[in-house]
């Protein structure tokens, strides 16, 4: 996500000039040539977060003059300055359960001190946000492999890796994750059932279609720490496949995750002890197993905007349009804003696309299932450089930018 | 009352008897059969009154008698193999002597021959195929004959997928329209003791070129036909002397040969017919990974004994077939997985008749039968799933399982050995009373089917939760029939008229059901205006008409079903550190026998036909209304049981134990502790099968022989029909979607939908089609050649949803239901259709509409909505139509002198698959009409 590297630029920006900070400081008598601003920090509506120690800042764009103060637990910071006109700025970046991170930025209006001022001055900053992903959907591999004693394809091994791209910890708790419908992209000029058709176009809905089942990690908003630079593998069947076929990829491995419930897939293998389970939050239809497309699925992380799953479900719950009679094919309506991170994959450029520009502009393609192939996200070498060597991948929000083919799952042979 | 219903059934014989049996003059002809325009006689030639069912057989010397001949106008048909069937009307008012017949030889020199399909001279609607159209057709299979019968559609042929034979249906795809009795030699052949296929007689094991003839009987049957509700099927094998014929056929798809000779023993000693036949198809020229082998080997033995006196007929039938279709699969896509299909037969017949001439019985015809199967299939697949749970406990209860292997050998085998017997035995009386001519026929009728097969078992690795069923377990079933015809022929003036009065009594048994006896009445009557004649402007007209029941009984594989075994993981654990793996497994067994009597599938046949004859313009239009009723059907019950389904468990040291009913597992601590549950309760599904199926079907068919226009050599047949078939249950169907519950997804959905006739938005299906065929046949004796073209044209082919009347409603802005008229139109808002009731899990019933509709709970509401049909297709009630489209087809004949001939046959010769669009839905995507284009040619060599 591009608001990630803008924050990042900043991030490295601010602390440098943090440094500068101190030089001013003791060149000037406080008392005659200074006044005093108390700025404080209001959160928008409906946040709660703490306000406390944020960095304010205040600039003099035309002496170039800086000054940072951090914030009390009110959300109040004390500066003294030199006379001037000065702007106040904070911000805030805060990692929300769900692999979300919240950033809120804010800028005051023009604050003027004078000797002819009051030695006090007061000043506010309503905070605005804006969420970005830290976690990116890494790896995908879902065409299965070849399985040289039979001749057949294996595709029971199905793996989505998700990553920490971002410097700070994410975590995985509340985080959910689908696959678009429908499974396999529109062929032959079709297109999806879920556009504006009411406005006669094929323009994509601004939600994304949810199906057949969702899932979520489980844990409290701070259980499932993902560290910069860590991956969770998440797979269909959790158990070692490289056992018996060699081609393929041993998924039991000891904090690995699995789409497993007992009741609700029960096509699915047990996943080998170790491994951790994402709960299965919502589900139609009468099939045992959560199918993921062996050609050309798209599937998308998400977080429910602080709802409950039954409120997020009875909110979202739509019935499929043009498929009215088929109740198996329902689904959830998951609004683009919620939206973390999706990948379009398709088996043709002349497949129609199910995932919004906002979401994935381009799309993935492997060469065909029982291939071993999949599709890895390629590394940002300048944002890795920046980061002092912490793989950082591409997201610009267009696989076909972002994403290349591998002849082997990187999980292949671990 | 079954005791009165058999008297009854006797007496149609015994009034008769008593009342004018006694001392009537009867009458004998005698005569010689001889080759036409020579003195050569034809030796085991049949000489047959056909409405006396009395007859003669020729001796060595061409001479025959018959005797027991009640006065009257009668037609008198002589028929020897290889000769031309004869007929001709004859008045026997006294003793005949010295009769001479001439036939001559069945060839293309002849001025008329028949290449088509004939309207019988029956009280029902019948046609009759014969050996020259079988053979002018180029059969494959007894299917491919059916598409000469008018109304049907001409099919190409194909031995690489199941034929089936349907009679008056416009599609063959339901179970209850196939109620066809297939009879060979009179002995019935059925596919209903095969139980690892629930489609019907595959026929294209019966091979055709030692077919003599059939017969397809519509309407009202006579009552010697049961376990049918659609009609029968008669095939009449060779059996005589013939010369040795070799014929070899071959299409794009398929090659056979056949080789076929009757010789005569000696001269007394009757004759032998050998048959055999080998068929191969492959279903695609490019990749024969798809092969169909058939072998068809039969010998029969007839004789007729004491000719003189009491003519005994004997023939015995030895046939069988051996069929095999072989799949590799495509190595491109798999190394090692096949599958192999046997499918043999043995089959001993006797049938003949005896003319007894008695005062209290005229003839007997007898039939005994007894038919072995042995179909084998071998399935062999590498599987690659991933490991699951399973278990193969034959045991209630909860158990500790074992888990699939990632990689499986399934190695799936089908004994199935199907075994018929069938006896039959027809008594006929002939008596004149006054003028009124009576035939009165008595019968019994045995049969007996089960099956001796081991059924479905694995070589190697067993598939999850496999359990095996032996189908040998499954009792026998037997049926036995007592059945009486009475006829009257009364003339009335120049007129005649014709009465046929006919029950049939049947009593099923198979242990495990107790089943009363069922009857089916048969009445039918024609009356003749204008006798036939040869000359005239009217040359013969009659009106027919008819109404009866035919009844066809449960296979055994509804009253005895798999039963079901219920298998639901409580507990599954999986460590490949310590290679522990444990899957607890509650099993509930389901026996879906029956807790009722399954009712037989009863149609109620009316028939009105006329037949005529003007200035040599033969035609006969038929109305038909068959309405199906107790149709099987598939329906559920429920009922609940109680699941305690354990926490998942992933913890590396958990070590889970299963003891004392209980699993417990390893906390922190090291120290066992019992594992967290929770107990849900479930709808468990029973499946029980019902007679709610309807059909209503009628029709209109019609055929015309516009005669031979001489200067072109060539004459003009155009037959067809419309039916129209509405497809439907009655009563309530259970439904349950088996999903879950849209509040907590982790619980099984709550209640079960109570639909009426059916779920979904539509209560059936109609159908209907107008098709005619016009066939030009140009016959020229000169060049020993027949040439026929016929027409196939579709007028029209309609389908459509049946609308559930006042049911269907769509949403308001306040989400209101509109109940409106949404059929036959383009309707652009959702529409739905409620169920009528639903069930909860304590098996409670509540009205559906009245709480739907007014409840003020958000949850329920949500929960009932799942259960509401619903279809946002605007054109779900338009009929589905097409404008028409027609079909060009070939066929011919050609005989090279008496040693060879050749035939060829081109359908769709034009090449025309017209894509049409549906006339209702002008946006989808068109339908290519017509079969491919298809060709095939057929040689045969004869060896006097």
């Amino acid at each position: 996500m591009r608001l990630l590297k803008i924050f990042a630029t900043l991030t490295i920006l601010l602390s440098l000039s943090s440094c500068l900070l101190n030089m001013h400081e003791s060149d000037f008598d406080e008392e005659a040539i200074s006044s005093k601003i108390l700025v404080k920090v209001n959160l928008p509506e409906g946040y709660d977060n703490s306000v406390e120690g944020l960095k304010v800042t205040l600039t003099n764009p035309a002496t170039g003059l800086m000054y940072t103060a951090s914030t009390n637990v009110n959300g109040e910071a004390v500066v003294n300055v030199a006379h001037g006109t000065y702007i106040a700025t904070t911000e805030k970046k805060e990692s929300e359960s769900g692999g979300i991170i919240l950033i809120f930025n804010g800028t005051s209006e023009s604050i003027r001190v004078s000797p002819s001022d009051p030695r006090e001055v007061t000043a506010k900053i309503d905070l605005k946000v804006s969420k970005a992903g830290q976690i990116v959907i890494k790896e995908m591999y879902y065409g299965g492999c070849m399985n040289a004693a039979t001749g057949k394809s294996y595709n029971k091994d199905q793996y989505i890796i998700l990553y920490n791209n971002s410097g700070e910890v994410a975590y995985l708790d509340s985080l959910c994750i689908g696959v678009v419908y429908p499974y396999n992209a529109p062929s032959n000029g079709k297109v999806t059932d879920y556009v504006k058709s009411w406005l006669g176009t094929t323009e994509l809905r601004d939600s994304l279609p949810n199906a057949a089942m969702g899932w979520i990690f489980p844990g409290t908003g701070k259980d499932n720490p993902l560290n910069p630079g860590e991956e969770a593998v998440i797979s269909v069947n959790a158990i070692n496949h490289a056992a018996t076929i060699s081609t393929s990829v041993d998924l039991g491995k000891r904090g690995y995750w699995a789409l497993y419930d007992p009741l609700l897939t029960k096509g699915h293998s047990v996943p080998n002890a170790g491994v951790k389970v994402l709960n299965a939050y919502w589900k139609v239809g009468t099939s045992t197993a959560y199918s993921i497309s062996y050609s050309c699925p798209a599937v998308f992380i998400y977080s429910m905007g602080g709802k409950s799953t039954t409120r997020f479900i009875a909110d979202t719950y739509t019935w499929a349009p043009g498929n009215a009679t088929n109740r198996n094919l329902d689904v959830l309506m998951i609004d683009k804003e919620l939206v973390i991170d999706g990948v379009e994959c398709l088996r043709s450029v002349t497949d129609s696309k199910r995932l919004r520009p906002e979401v994935d502009n381009g799309f993935a393609m492997i060469d065909g299932s029982g291939q071993g192939q999949s599709i890895l996200r390629k590394v940002d070498a300048e944002a890795t450089a920046a980061a002092g060597g912490r793989i950082v991948y591409m997201d610009t929000n267009n696989s076909s930018n972002d994403f290349e083919k591998r002849a082997t799952p990187t999980l292949f042979g671990k | 009352m079954k005791r009165i219903l058999v008297l009854l059934l006797l007496s149609v014989w015994m009034i008769p008897l008593v009342l004018y049996g006694q001392g009537q003059k009867k009458y004998s002809l005698e005569g010689k059969v001889l080759v036409y325009g020579s003195e050569e006689p034809i030796p085991y030639a049949q000489v047959l009154i056909t409405e006396l069912n009395v007859w003669g057989t020729t001796g060595p010397d061409g001479g025959f008698k018959i005797e027991g001949i009640l006065p009257g106008a009668y037609s008198l048909e002589t028929y020897a193999l290889g000769y031309e069937r004869y007929t001709l009307p004859v008045k026997i008012t006294k003793d005949v002597a010295s009769f001479k017949i001439a036939l001559k030889q069945d060839n293309l020199q002849l001025d008329e021959v028949v290449v088509t399909a004939k309207s019988g001279k029956g009280m029902n609607s019948s046609s009759k195929v014969n050996k020259n159209a079988i053979e002018h057709l180029q059969a494959t299979s007894l299917s491919d004959v059916m598409q000469l019968v008018p109304g049907n559609l001409i099919t190409n042929p194909s031995l690489t997928s199941t034929n089936s034979i349907t009679i008056r249906s416009v599609n063959s795809s339901t179970i209850n329209a196939e109620g066809v009795g297939v009879l060979i030699n009179g002995a019935k052949v059925s596919g209903n003791a095969s139980l690892s296929s629930t489609a019907p007689m595959d026929f294209r094991k019966i091979s055709t070129d030692n077919i003599e003839s059939v017969e397809v009987l519509k309407g009202v049957v006579s009552a010697e036909y049961g376990d049918i509700t659609s009609g029968a099927v008669l095939i009449t094998t060779k059996a005589g002397k013939t010369p040795f014929e070799f014929r070899v056929k071959s299409d794009p798809k398929a090659k056979a040969f056949s080789a076929s000779k009757g010789f005569a023993v000696s001269e007394k000693g009757g004759n032998v017919n050998f048959d055999v036949d080998y068929a191969r198809a492959f279903k695609d020229w490019i990749s024969p990974v798809d092969v169909y082998n058939r072998t068809t080997l039969g010998i029969t033995y007839s004789n007729t004994f004491n000719v003189e006196k009491n003519p005994f007929r004997f023939n015995a039938r030895v046939s069988g077939y051996l069929t095999n279709n072989d799949v590799e699969s495509d190595p491109d896509v798999s190394k090692e997985d096949f599958k192999k299909v046997k499918d043999n037969n043995l089959s001993v017949a006797m049938y003949g008749s005896w003319l007894l001439n008695k005062p209290w019985i005229t003839s007997m015809n007898y039939n005994l039968s007894a038919n072995y199967g042995y179909q084998y299939t071998q399935d062999y697949q590498i599987v690659n799933k991933n490991p699951l749970p399973t278990t193969n406990t034959t045991a209630e209860g909860v158990g500790l399982g074992y888990f699939t292997k990632l990689q499986q050998q399934q190695d799936q085998r089908i004994e199935d050995i199907p075994i018929y017997l069938n006896a039959k035995i027809t008594g006929n009386l002939n008596n004149l009373l006054g003028s009124t001519f009576l035939k009165s026929m008595v019968g019994f009728e045995w049969n007996t089917r089960g099956n001796n097969g081991k059924g479905i078992y694995y070589e190697k690795d067993l598939p999850q939760y496999f359990r095996e069923r032996r189908y040998s377990d499954i009792p026998y079933m037997s049926d036995l029939n007592v059945f009486a015809e009475e006829k009257m022929k009364l003339p009335i003036g120049k007129t005649s008229l014709e009465v046929v009065a006919g029950a049939r009594l049947t009593k099923m048994f198979i242990s495990g059901y107790s089943y009363d006896a069922n009857i089916s009445p048969r009445f039918n009557a024609k009356y003749s205006i204008v006798q036939e004649k040869r000359s005239g402007i009217w040359r013969s007209l009659s009106v027919r008409g008819g109404w009866g029941i035919l009844q066809r009984l449960p296979s055994i594989g509804y009253l005895y079903p798999n039963p079901t075994y219920l298998d639901n993981v409580l507990f599954q654990y999986s460590n490949s550190t310590t290679g522990q793996s444990m899957a607890l497994i509650q099993t509930s067994i389901l026996d879906n026998k029956l807790p009722y009597n399954l009712k037989p599938v009863k149609t109620i046949n009316a028939e009105f036909g006329i037949d005529f004859n003007i200035s040599g313009v033969k035609g006969s239009l038929t109305y038909f209304n068959e309405k199906l009723k107790d149709g099987i059907t598939s329906n559920y019950s429920y009922i609940t049981e109680d699941y305690t389904y354990y926490n998942t468990v992933t913890d590396l040291n958990a070590a889970p134990i299963y003891e004392n009913g209980k699993i417990m597992v390893k906390d922190g601590s090291g120290q066992y502790v019992e594992l967290g549950s929770r107990t849900s309760r479930e709808f468990k599904t029973l499946t029980r099968s019902d007679n709610r199926g309807r059909i209503d079907k009628w029709g209109i068919e019609y055929d015309f022989n516009f005669g031979r226009i001489k200067a072109l050599k060539t004459s003009i047949l155009v037959n067809g029909a419309y039916i129209r078939t509405k497809d439907y249950s009655s009563g309530v169907e259970y439904f349950y979607s088996k999903s879950q519950d849209p509040i907590n997804p982790k619980e099984k959905f709550p209640f079960v939908a109570v639909f009426d006739s059916q779920d979904g938005m539509s209560m059936g299906l109609c159908r209907d089609r107008l098709s005619t065929s016009i066939n030009l046949v140009t016959n020229i004796p000169s060049v020993r050649m027949v040439v026929s073209l016929t027409t196939q044209c579709v007028w029209m082919n309609r389908m459509w949803n049946i609308y559930d009347e006042g049911k269907i409603y769509t949403l308001d802005a306040n989400n209101n239901p509109v109940y409106g008229d949404y059929n036959n139109r383009k309707n652009m808002a959702t529409m739905y259709r409620d169920p009528v009731a639903f069930m909860d899990m304590n098996g409670n019933m509540y009205d559906f509409k009245s709480i739907y509709h007014t409840t003020t709970d958000p949850d329920l509401k949500r929960r009932l909505l799942q259960m509401v049909s619903a279809t946002n297709q605007t054109t779900f009630f338009l009929k589905t139509s097409y404008n028409p489209y027609f079909m060009a087809n070939i066929r011919i004949t050609k005989e090279l002198g008496d040693m060879a001939g050749l035939s060829f046959y081109a359908n769709n010769f034009t090449n025309s698959n017209p894509l049409m669009k549906d006339n209702a839905r002008p946006t989808m995507t068109g339908l290519r009409m017509n079969t491919g284009i298809y060709f095939g040619a057929e040689l045969r060599l004869t060896f006097k």
